[in-house]
């Protein structure tokens, strides 16, 4: 605790070395006002805190002799045009529509056909199939890469099930990786639609 | 110490019991345990409880809602505790998020995080001087023909002894990296993953403990096998007197408020305490985090190195230009 | 069902030692940068003997050894001529816009124009590269069924088309780079205190655009606008949704003043997050150069 204190005040005022100056660091001048403010809200405070038994001392206040027009009116009413232009910060869920798939071919995920299978692949934050296709360059050139992520349960029977299925859409070899730690599968070649075409059927 | 073991044995078949998803109140879930635990080892029958536990009367949490739920998993479970005795009281039971306590233990992005919170801040302060920056070594030794012996320039030449180093450390060297904002929440959330799984996670109602005195914290971690190093976590700034006054005195006990929450402090220290507040607030941005509407944009450090300087800066050249006497010659 | 992988994973890390500072380690397959070649007896860094490969003096890029080189002896054509400074619009089809509206990123209940569509966090956009707004391409115009108040900055004739034909309208504005900055990350502007900008005029190049009513101009005469719509769902083949007995009339007819950034919000007012609420200067000078075009 007491060294959590110490380290705080030290990390503010580590270019002078000055840890006595430090402890008094709200008055010191060469600790920029952002640092300053940093170690306030970072000191755990007790009734034994050295830092709060005093008040801080304020600084000097600026003289401002410049004549700048400060007259406004303030309004509260009209924040709700401020509160309409600022973003959301978490993605908001799907809205129900009458029909599926809705007039862009989005289809919600089916619980009665997915839980048939022992695997489930699941939606991505932005409530889309977790299906990415890339270009990328192996030693002898460029190669299309299909990803499918956030995989669960036994990702190795989706693994075959996916193979069998391309390659009887396509009638190629399918070569396919799978990596558990990061629970996904990578298949060569421009396989995304069918992949997709793929998990929609299983009702993911 | 027979009713640490209970709950040993309770908790054990908790972690077993996770099928119903529906809230029971405590009661029954405790008594659907007790069953449970029968099978495994002998302990006391459901109905001696309530008489076991004279605090299980208390008014107790039995539910608490989460948001963004998943269908793929369940919901984890764990004990709500106080801290006002030795053995403390059973508060109720609480469900935790499984997509911040249950993710698949990423040991890599544990490492990632450890090593950037070990390398950002790290300084290399080496330094060894070149061959211009050495004393002396500006003649040459010897004459180049006539002496028999090999050409040299400079007897700072690194080929000398007490030569310079040719590609020395030229510090100081920052070695501050930012790692992506993606891999910082996703190594909180598999550190308290782990802690979890491995029952080093607790959670209080709250930090209030009846002394301050460092004996009783002691005791308590002793009782409840904490083991030597407690990390506790609480929401606010300014922690309750006895508890702060208490880890203060104990070596290898800390306490941080919930913003200083990190991957390092939790892997070193055994035992991770939270009271509820500081649960929902870390839940709660874990969450915010995975689901976010933000655009990772490219780290920009908004310090500048006026933020860090010790004096204000001097406008040297003109103190030169006007503090010399004018019109002299 | 469980998810065996994490379940199995889980259980294994419960049986094992507790994760600690000592015994955590990157995966195998992660690779490292290693410094090469720092050994005694290397000396040529992999860069073989002498030359050119050696001093890293290549000629330089289309230099043909003396000879008269292709990029001189054959015209040129300019499709990067003036790269630099041209107006770049980075492209949303339909179908992304459809997309946000069905998935709720997107609200139609208000007037849909750049700040909703990079408030979505699903758009790429950046004023240091140039970029001056939105541009609505084709594809995904024969499923779009929105009916919104939309204004973008560059567009073609089939989605103003489809907009129009699913009973919305549409307006094609310019905004200059201060207020895209502003518009792109309103609570990054507010935050810093700064008052809301006003707009600037369209450049010269740019005034044609934006007053043309066959691409919906703001600066357009309203009644051309009317006329080209109809002339425009001829053209097309589609019944114009008559707007005057449109329930969300109001809506559709929503428009910002040339000056103007922010729907209800005046250029020269001053956002305070914090005590929420908006501070409205009454300084002459001041409102005399936010309310009028200089």
């Amino acid at each position: 605790m007491a060294a959590f204190v110490s380290a705080a005040v030290f990390r503010a005022c580590s270019r002078c070395g000055n840890l006595a100056t430090a402890f008094a660091a709200p008055s010191v001048k060469h600790v920029s006002r952002k640092v300053q403010a940093g170690i306030y809200a970072r000191l755990l405070s007790t009734s034994q805190n050295p830092l709060l038994q005093r008040e801080p001392a304020g600084e000097a206040p600026v003289e401002n002799n410049a004549e700048y027009p400060t007259d406004y009116e303030v309004s509260y009413s009209e924040f709700k045009y401020v509160e309409q232009v600022l973003p959301r910060p978490t993605v908001p869920e799907v809205p129900k529509h009458e029909s599926y798939p809705t007039p862009s071919g989005w289809f919600p995920p089916n619980d009665e056909l997915r839980s048939q299978k022992p695997y489930l692949v699941r939606r991505t934050k932005n409530h889309m199939l977790p299906v990415y296709s890339s270009l990328k360059r192996f030693y002898y050139g460029m190669n299309h890469l299909v990803s499918v992520k956030q995989i669960e349960g036994d990702i190795w029977v989706l693994e075959s099930e996916l193979r069998d299925f391309l390659k009887k859409k396509t009638g190629l070899s399918i070569r396919t990786q799978v990596h558990e730690v990061y629970k996904s599968i990578y298949i060569r070649g421009e396989h995304a639609a069918l992949v997709a075409e793929f998990l929609l059927g299983c009702g993911m | 110490m027979a009713l640490a073991k209970l709950i040993g044995s309770i908790l054990k078949s908790v972690s077993h019991q996770h099928q119903s998803k529906i809230f029971l109140t405590t009661t029954v879930r405790l008594q659907q345990n007790a069953e449970f635990s029968d099978t495994q080892g002998p302990s006391e029958p459901a109905e001696d409880l309530e008489t076991a536990f004279p605090a299980l009367e208390t008014p107790r949490m039995t539910s608490r809602t989460l948001r963004f739920p998943v269908d793929h998993t369940y919901p984890r479970l764990s004990w709500v505790e106080s801290m006002d005795t030795y053995e403390g009281t059973k508060l109720g039971m609480i469900d935790l998020h499984p997509d911040v306590f249950a993710i698949y233990p990423r040991i890599d992005v544990l490492h990632k995080n450890v090593h950037w919170q070990k390398m950002y801040r790290h300084i290399d302060y080496n330094f060894e001087p070149s061959r211009a920056e050495m004393p002396g070594g500006g003649r040459k030794p010897w004459p180049q023909k006539g002496t028999g012996r090999a050409r040299h320039g400079s007897c700072r030449s690194p080929l000398w002894i007490q030569g310079a180093k040719a590609h020395g450390p030229r510090g100081p060297k920052s070695y501050f990296y930012m790692l992506s904002r993606y891999d910082r929440a996703l190594g909180l959330r598999a550190a308290l993953s782990c802690k979890y799984a491995q029952n080093d996670l607790v959670i209080v109602d709250s930090f209030d403990i009846p002394t301050s005195e460092p004996e009783y914290l002691q005791e308590l971690t002793d009782v409840r096998f904490w083991g030597y190093s407690v990390l506790f976590v609480d929401d606010t700034d300014v922690m309750p007197e006895n508890i702060a006054v208490s880890v203060s005195q104990i070596r290898g006990f800390n306490i941080l408020p919930a913003y200083g929450l990190n991957v390092f402090s939790m892997l070193k220290h055994e035992t991770l305490v939270l009271t509820l507040a500081a649960l929902e607030r870390i839940e709660g941005k874990l969450l915010d985090e995975v689901h976010t509407t933000h655009r990772q944009e490219k780290f920009v450090n908004t310090l500048r190195p006026e933020d860090f300087r010790k004096h204000p800066k001097q406008d040297t050249t003109m103190l030169k230009s006007f503090s010399a006497p004018i019109g002299n010659n | 069902m469980a998810s065996k992988v994490t379940e199995r994973a889980l259980n294994l890390v419960k049986s094992m030692p507790r994760v600690g500072l000592g015994n955590i380690k990157d995966l195998p397959t992660a690779t490292y940068k290693k410094q090469v070649n720092r050994g005694r007896r290397q000396k040529k860094k992999g860069r073989g003997d002498k030359g050119q490969g050696s001093r890293n003096t290549w000629d330089p890029l289309g230099y043909e050894g003396g000879q008269r080189p292709l990029i001189d002896s054959v015209p040129s054509e300019k499709y990067y001529g003036q790269y630099a400074i041209r107006r770049q619009y980075p492209p949303i089809s339909l179908l992304e816009l459809q997309r946000m509206i069905d998935l709720d990123r997107v609200d139609v209940t208000k007037p849909v124009d750049i700040v909703s569509i990079c408030n979505t966090g699903l758009f790429k956009f950046e004023v240091a590269k140039n970029h001056f707004g939105v541009n609505i391409t084709e594809e995904g115009c024969d499923v779009f069924a929105a009916k919104i108040n939309l204004e973008i900055q560059w567009t073609s004739e089939l989605v103003i088309a489809a907009v129009e034909k699913s009973g919305g309208t549409i307006t094609t504005r310019y905004y200059d780079p201060q207020c895209l900055a502003a518009l792109f990350n309103p609570l990054a502007h507010f935050k810093k205190g700064l008052p809301i900008p006003k707009c600037k005029l369209p450049p010269q190049d740019a005034l044609a655009y934006y007053s043309d009513p066959e691409f919906r101009g703001y600066l357009a005469d309203p009644e051309k606008i009317l006329l080209a719509r109809e002339k425009l769902a001829q053209k097309y083949g589609y019944k114009l949704p008559d707007l005057g007995a449109d329930p969300v009339k109001d809506l559709l007819l929503m428009r910002k003043d040339p000056l103007q950034i922010f729907y209800g919000l005046e250029p020269g007012w001053i956002v305070n997050l914090k005590d929420r609420c908006i501070l409205k200067p009454k300084d002459e000078d001041y409102l005399r150069y936010y309310y009028n075009v200089h």
